[in-house]
């Protein structure tokens, strides 16, 4: 399994460091340590996040969307940031990063 | 995928998504009185599920339609549902329901992603694992059912049969579909219904109601 960041494109690290302080709302863990974010490209102005979400049913997708679309605008350069969800290749307990697993781990959640 | 000539393939979207907005509902219903706890905390997560499955099966028929809409919203009674989930009342009712419904739509779910996986997979696959999910803990049940004591066996094998009949009379239709073979989503040759009468067979039950050991 590819480690976030071998996903990183080159300019884009900053991003990925500002969505590491954007938690998961079931779980003390960011949602780049859960695996949730599957790429981010700068276009300009704008930023474009490919991402995905543990179950379809997941209740709180708006939620972690909205969260991720408002730290993201933090960053003063950003004016736009769109949010792709796509469903493949499926979430799995893999997608995790070790300190994500870990985190979970101390938390008493682990397989 | 282009937006003319879809219809067929609209209906079908809408057929599995209106089944799936009833199966969550029903599944919050009557499943909050299930017969244990774990019974029903099951059934409200199962609700969940079926319920994102029913929408990501709306947008996909909105896409197909040119309707551009982030956020999709029932906005009519479901209409093309199966007789047995709809009037389902009791936790025997709600588990057939839930294993035949999802045995059909499986069945015709990989059979348009067998043909038109490139385009679907990103739409879908994680529901497809889900759905699988969901077909493993309602075998799992019917299995219990069928094995339980007194009248039980009995009413679950009448609910299997009644339950069966509009499923399998759907599924000819949909394989039978000239309009969605020329869209090359259902294959000439695809087989659905008698997929979905293997796979009811598995349980061991005979047709004439009685339980196989």
């Amino acid at each position: 399994m590819m480690s976030y960041k071998e996903k990183v494109i080159e300019g884009t690290e900053k991003y990925w460091n500002m969505l590491k302080e954007v938690a998961d709302p079931e779980f003390p863990i960011s949602v780049v340590d859960m695996g949730l974010i599957r790429g981010i490209e700068k276009r300009n102005n704008s930023l474009t996040v490919t991402m995905t979400f543990t179950s379809t049913g997941c209740g709180c997708m708006d939620w972690i969307e909205n969260d991720v679309r408002e730290r993201l605008l933090q960053a003063e350069e950003i004016e736009s940031v769109e949010i792709k969800v796509t469903w493949d290749p499926a979430w799995t307990i893999n997608d995790m990063t070790e300190e994500g697993k870990n985190k979970m781990k101390y938390w008493g959640v682990s397989s | 995928m282009a937006h003319k000539n879809k219809n067929a393939l609209v209906q079908l979207a809408e057929t599995m998504a209106d089944n799936k907005y009833v199966m969550g509902n029903r599944l919050v219903e009557v499943g909050v009185s299930g017969p244990t706890i774990e019974a029903t905390l099951s059934s409200i997560s199962l609700s969940q599920g079926e319920l994102s499955h029913a929408r990501l099966l709306y947008r996909w028929s909105n896409d197909m339609q040119g309707l551009q809409t982030k956020k999709v919203k029932a906005v009519k009674q479901p209409e093309k549902v199966f007789p047995q989930m709809k009037e389902a009342t009791n936790w025997i009712e709600l588990i057939v329901g839930l294993y035949v419904n999802n045995v059909a739509i499986q069945a015709v779910l990989r059979e348009i992603m067998k043909n038109k996986q490139q385009e679907l997979n990103l739409q879908f696959s994680k529901m497809m694992i889900e759905l699988e999910d969901h077909l493993t803990y309602a075998k799992e049940w019917c299995h219990l059912l069928i094995h339980d004591k007194g009248s039980i066996p009995k009413k679950f094998v009448e609910n299997l049969e009644r339950a069966v009949q509009p499923v399998e009379k759907w599924l000819n239709e949909v394989e039978n579909n000239k309009e969605l073979q020329q869209l090359g989503v259902i294959s000439q040759d695809s087989n659905l219904t008698s997929l979905f009468k293997e796979t009811i067979a598995t349980l061991p039950v005979t047709r004439t109601g009685q339980r196989v050991s």
